[in-house]
């Protein structure tokens, strides 16, 4: 399941389209209240991912598109949590790697009791099927992370911007 | 003797000697002597290479010799250039050359040039394979010289571009412990000096460049790119013609697909630099315009990218059009003549307000090149042709509901403003009508505070226009009436905020400031009047005075009309309040509570800080006799029903003591060389006032006021006198009594003004408060003090109010007292050591970080102590220690990492939420420590860090993340 590393090949999409990002959320009062507790909701997570990279560009998953908050759902009292991306064009050969680096950030940065289900939007990819139960299966995730080159690559889409 | 042994060795030693005489005393030597001794050592030069190091020696000290007779500088160095191999010899003494070579040069250069290109071959043979960057500074240094100073290449342009070039893109890592402190930037920098000073080296050069721009390497393109910015400044047209097409190319694709900003901007740059360049070079000759062509294909590949403004390339595609018309007007002209037409075109086709937002971006970035150019040209001008279309467009944007293309369009119209001559009188009226709808009518904050913004860069260019339309206005909202209850009420509320900060906001220059603050205090007045007379608005109208305040400082005509105007008044109000309330004993007027008189303390004192030292001492010969005699001839309005006296007994005058408040906003404010009229009857007041009064608001000031004065007070017996005086008032009420309180208060100012002015009396009182740690009831105040002492504080003892505030006095403060405190921590009883680590802490706290870092490992062991203390603001202030310290300095941070592992984690399960932030913060910080460090902790550290991940409160989530992500 392992992409072209960044460089090797011509760009598949040179000239995406690009949207804008949206602003840090804004610290509310209630937030800073040390008494309320605040449950966890879509924004949240969403906030945890839309700044991964995109393994080609130098560009954010939100700016491409393909994390919105709306195909984010969570349940915090069901301990659930949804995230449907859709890769910029239906053949794109990172669409593994980009729902790899999801589920590795949303399992680094979410609480043991959640349990994960990312997928491809329907409909926007032409391998969908496949690249679904790829994510799905767990086993597979846990062996694709021994391989340390591999865990390179996500690393690097989920380091912070310099 | 020596000189003639056979053996080679001893010869060499015996050379050596003469060499070492000779560099000690070249400068005795004469004529004939010099050449006897060139003659021999010139013949030395064929002698065993044992000798040669020695032989150089010599001839080095020769070449320094001022008499050295025409002809032997030249004869040495075809010796050196025929008889020695310099590579084959050792670093020092291929230096020795090098030196000898740039000895000649600064003193016989025209016996040098006399050798023609045979000196450039010679040297060039001399540095051909040197790798020491030590010598290849002096080497880049001599081949600048020998370019600079004109001596003849000859036919080894070539050569000499080859020796030097092989060394491009420097590609150096100093050894670590490296004595000679040579950065690879250094060499960067001496090899760009040689490749970019001359033209000579252009066809050499460029081709070279565009390699390796197209590398893979960053430092290479980096490089590349800065080397070609510098040649651009020398270079012509005709060395860059041939090589135009694939620099662009190069650019262009760097621009389009790079990931890093580096790049980015130094293409840009480039560009700029190559456009500049060429334009330049236009004006001087009269063959085809290159310029021309260029900005054609530049125009070509980057057009129809604006056109699609949603894609990635869009703004690359801006930015290079901007890098290539900000190089000259001429580049200007031509690319707006294209692009400006096209972008308000664009503007019109797309309807999407985001897309319309690039656009006019993009359309500002253009429209501020033109401001760097100053006026709008009558003739040429692109833009003044477009100005009807710019204007409609940047107004329908200024009325798009969306707020992000609002915040563009204020922009736009700022910088339309500032060009003079661009916006005609019916154009500016509109301007200004729709700058005051934004600010009192648009919903979105963010909007109207940018239209303030702009209403007050504008307002100096138009004053005319903005204080006959705007401010009118303004008023006008201001005092309409009330309407209604409810939400009304509440909408009318926010629109008169409004109003207040626009007034001030416009307030920019002088002739509206006199139009403004009338209003503002007629408002002031109205609002006290009024029969529900409420604090918030009071408070608003200071906070709008003392914006205007800041903003006519600095003119000194405005200063001083804002001074006469607005001091007089408050002060008039604020005793006419007091008077009512001292005859009437009414409630309690608002104008005298605290707030309102605290928010007026900054406008009084930004109005007095910058007067110039004349009016202010007539200010003071006026407000100081009002305070002290009730003398109130001077005040508006002033027929008063008792007499002021804010010193005086009674119980009826609490209400005037107060206005104390604003005296030390006057007084503490004044420029040093003022002389303040009855200055010793004035401390004596205020001494007594703040160790008597009850009320912790007068008291408090009372001490601030005194500390104020002290501070500046020119040192001598006087100043010992009223010292002596206030430490006898002190100490008794220190000791015991019901005024324990307010006699801190007066220790820790009257503490404060001497240790920032180095007073000997200062260190007698920090060790009264370090006793006063010890003591249960006063300890957790005094230890709060020691934050007062550090901190800056906004009213008074601080430089903008000129008091004497030597430099370090926090490092000082730090060296003299910490070991104090580190003591009395060790001796101190259970019950009251948090007080003397909240105390360092607090000191620890306001010290610069540098140097916090390198007296901080003495210390460590206490602040892990600090750490297991159970006082939250102790945890909180040592955890904030503690962070930059785990950056700056992993090294010794890394002796404790099991200790700092194990707290940190603890104290992720605080009860205060700042407490686990800062807590998950320094765990993050954590990780900058040596890896091999972390290695054993981090099982245990993620694991750990999963609980915090489900914390209740968001904010400590997000650090959690951010921390366990790192780990």
């Amino acid at each position: 399941m392992v992409g072209p590393g960044p460089g090797a090949a011509p760009l598949e999409n040179a000239n995406p389209l690009i949207y804008r990002r949206s602003g840090e959320r804004p610290v509310t009062a209630r937030e800073e209240d040390d008494e309320l507790p605040d449950a966890i909701d879509d924004r949240e997570i969403f906030d945890l991912i839309r700044s991964i990279n995109d393994p080609e560009h130098p560009l954010t998953l939100e700016e491409l598109n393909v994390v919105e908050q709306v195909r984010v759902k969570v349940n915090d009292a069901e301990s659930t949590v949804s995230v449907e991306f859709t890769p910029t064009i239906p053949h794109c050969s990172m669409a593994t790697l980009i729902g790899l680096s999801i589920k590795v950030k949303l399992l680094r940065s979410l609480p043991d009791r959640f349990k994960l289900d990312v997928h491809i939007t329907p409909g926007t990819h032409a391998s969908e099927h496949a690249v679904n139960k790829q994510l799905a299966d767990k086993e597979r995730v846990a062996a694709a992370l021994e391989n340390s080159h591999l865990l390179e690559v996500v690393n690097q889409c989920l380091s912070a911007r310099s | 003797f020596c000189l003639e042994n056979t053996d080679p060795r001893t010869r060499g030693r015996g050379i050596q000697l003469l060499s070492q005489v000779l560099l000690q005393c070249y400068s005795l030597l004469q004529e004939k002597e010099v050449l006897h001794l060139v003659l021999f050592y010139e013949s030395r030069l064929q002698d065993h290479h044992l000798v040669i190091p020695s032989v150089l020696q010599g001839l080095r000290a020769l070449s320094m010799c001022e008499v050295l007779s025409p002809g032997l500088a030249v004869s040495v160095l075809k010796a050196i250039f025929q008889e020695v191999h310099v590579q084959s010899l050792m670093q020092l003494d291929r230096h020795t050359v090098y030196s000898i070579i740039t000895n000649f040069m600064s003193t016989r250069e025209e016996e040098l040039k006399g050798l023609g290109a045979d000196f450039t071959f010679g040297f060039i043979q001399v540095m051909d394979g040197e790798k020491d960057p030590r010598n290849l500074l002096v080497a880049f240094q001599i081949v600048r010289d020998l370019i600079a100073k004109d001596y003849a290449l000859g036919p080894f342009v070539e050569e000499l571009f080859e020796v030097t070039s092989c060394y491009f893109p420097v590609d150096f890592t100093p050894p670590p412990n490296d004595p000679h402190g040579i950065q690879r930037e250094d060499l960067i920098l001496s090899l760009r000096a040689v490749l970019a000073s001359t033209p000579q080296f252009a066809e050499f050069l460029l081709p070279l460049l565009i390699e390796k721009l197209d590398s893979e390497l960053q430092s290479a393109k980096l490089d590349s790119l800065q080397t070609l910015t510098a040649c651009c400044a020398i270079y012509g047209q005709k060395e860059l013609q041939e090589f135009l097409p694939s620099l662009w190319s190069s650019l262009r694709r760097e621009v389009f697909q790079t990931a890093s900003e580096k790049i980015e901007t130094e293409c840009l740059a480039a560009l700029h630099a190559l456009s500049a360049c060429l334009s330049r070079s236009v004006l001087s000759s009269d063959s085809e315009d290159l310029l021309d062509s260029f900005l054609s294909s530049i125009l070509q590949d980057c057009r129809h990218h604006l056109c699609e403004p949603d894609m990635k390339l869009v703004w690359p595609s801006a930015k290079l059009l901007q890098a290539a018309a900000g190089a000259s007007l001429r580049t200007y002209h031509r690319i707006t003549r294209s692009v400006l037409p096209l972008l308000l075109e664009q503007y019109t086709k797309h309807t999407q307000s985001s897309q319309r937002r690039t656009i006019l971006e993009m359309l500002l970035g253009f429209l501020e090149l033109q401001q760097k150019w100053g006026h709008v040209e009558e003739d040429e001008s692109t833009l003044l042709s477009l100005q009807a279309p710019v204007c409609s467009v940047v107004f329908s944007a200024l009325t798009d509901p969306s707020v992000q293309l609002q915040l563009v369009g204020i922009k736009a119209l700022t910088v339309l403003g500032s060009l003079q001559g661009f916006l005609s009188s019916s154009d500016l009226e509109l301007v200004v009508d729709h700058l005051i709808r934004l600010t009192l009518h648009e919903e979105d904050s963010q909007s109207s505070e940018a239209a303030m913004e702009a209403a007050g860069s504008l307002a100096p260019t138009y004053p005319k226009v903005f204080s006959g339309r705007m401010v009118p206005r303004l008023e006008e909202e201001l005092q309409s009436g009330r309407a209604g209850k409810g939400e009304s009420y509440q909408n009318h509320r926010s629109l008169q905020q409004r109003c207040l900060q626009a007034l001030a906001a416009v307030s920019t220059h002088t002739s509206i400031v006199r139009e403004t603050v009338p209003v503002l205090l007629q408002h002031l007045q109205k609002v006290q009047k009024g029969t529900e007379a409420r604090t918030q608005d009071m408070v608003s109208v200071c906070q709008s005075l003392h914006r205007v305040a800041l903003q006519c400082q600095q003119d000194a005509e405005g200063c001083w009309y804002f001074h006469q105007t607005v001091v007089p008044c408050l002060l008039a109000m604020a005793v006419q309040a007091a008077m009512q309330e001292s005859t009437h004993t009414l409630p309690s007027k608002a104008l005298l509570e605290e707030e309102v008189l605290a928010a007026m303390i900054p406008v009084i004192s930004a109005a007095t800080t910058h007067l110039s030292p004349e009016l202010a001492a007539q200010s003071v010969s006026h407000v100081v006799p009002l305070f002290l005699d009730g003398e109130v001839s001077f005040l508006p309005q002033n027929s008063f029903p008792c007499s002021f006296q804010p010193f005086g007994d009674g119980e009826c005058l609490e209400a005037q003591r107060r206005l104390v408040a604003l005296l030390m906003a006057f007084v503490c404010s004044l420029p040093r060389d003022v002389a303040i009229p009855q200055q010793e009857w004035l401390l004596r007041e205020l001494l007594a006032l703040s160790c008597s009064c009850n009320c912790p608001f007068t008291a408090t000031t009372a001490a601030k006021c005194f500390a104020g004065l002290v501070n500046k007070h020119p040192a001598g017996q006087q100043l010992d006198e009223i010292l002596q005086l206030a430490v006898n008032r002190m100490e008794p009420s220190l000791a015991e009594g019901p005024r324990r309180t307010q006699a801190l208060t007066l220790l820790l100012w009257v503490t404060k003004a001497l240790v920032l002015r180095y007073h000997p009396l200062s260190s007698c009182l920090t060790d009264k408060l370090l006793g006063l740690l010890g003591d249960t009831e006063l300890g957790p105040a005094a230890a709060d003090g020691f934050s007062l002492l550090m901190a800056e504080s906004p009213d008074v003892l601080h430089k903008g109010c000129h008091a004497d505030v030597r430099i370090m006095f926090r490092q000082r403060f730090f060296t003299d007292n910490v070991p104090k405190l580190v003591q009395g921590f060790h001796g101190a009883g259970p019950d009251v050591k948090a007080n003397y680590l909240k105390g360092l802490s607090h000191v620890l706290n306001h010290l610069p970080k540098p140097v916090l870092v390198t007296e901080l490992p003495t210390l460590l062991s206490l602040l892990l102590e600090a750490l297991s203390c159970s006082d939250r603001v102790v945890q909180l202030s040592t955890l904030s220690c503690l962070h930059p310290l785990l950056l700056e300095a992993p090294q010794i941070m890394s002796l404790h990492v099991d200790t700092l592992v194990t707290k940190f984690l603890n104290l992720t399960s605080s009860p205060t939420m700042a407490v686990r932030i800062a807590a998950l913060r320094c765990a993050h910080a954590l990780t900058s420590l040596p890896t091999t460090v972390l290695l054993p902790y981090k099982g245990r550290v993620i694991r750990a860090l999963a609980k915090p991940l489900d914390d209740k409160k968001r904010l400590v989530r997000k650090e959690a993340v951010a921390a366990r992500g790192e780990w």
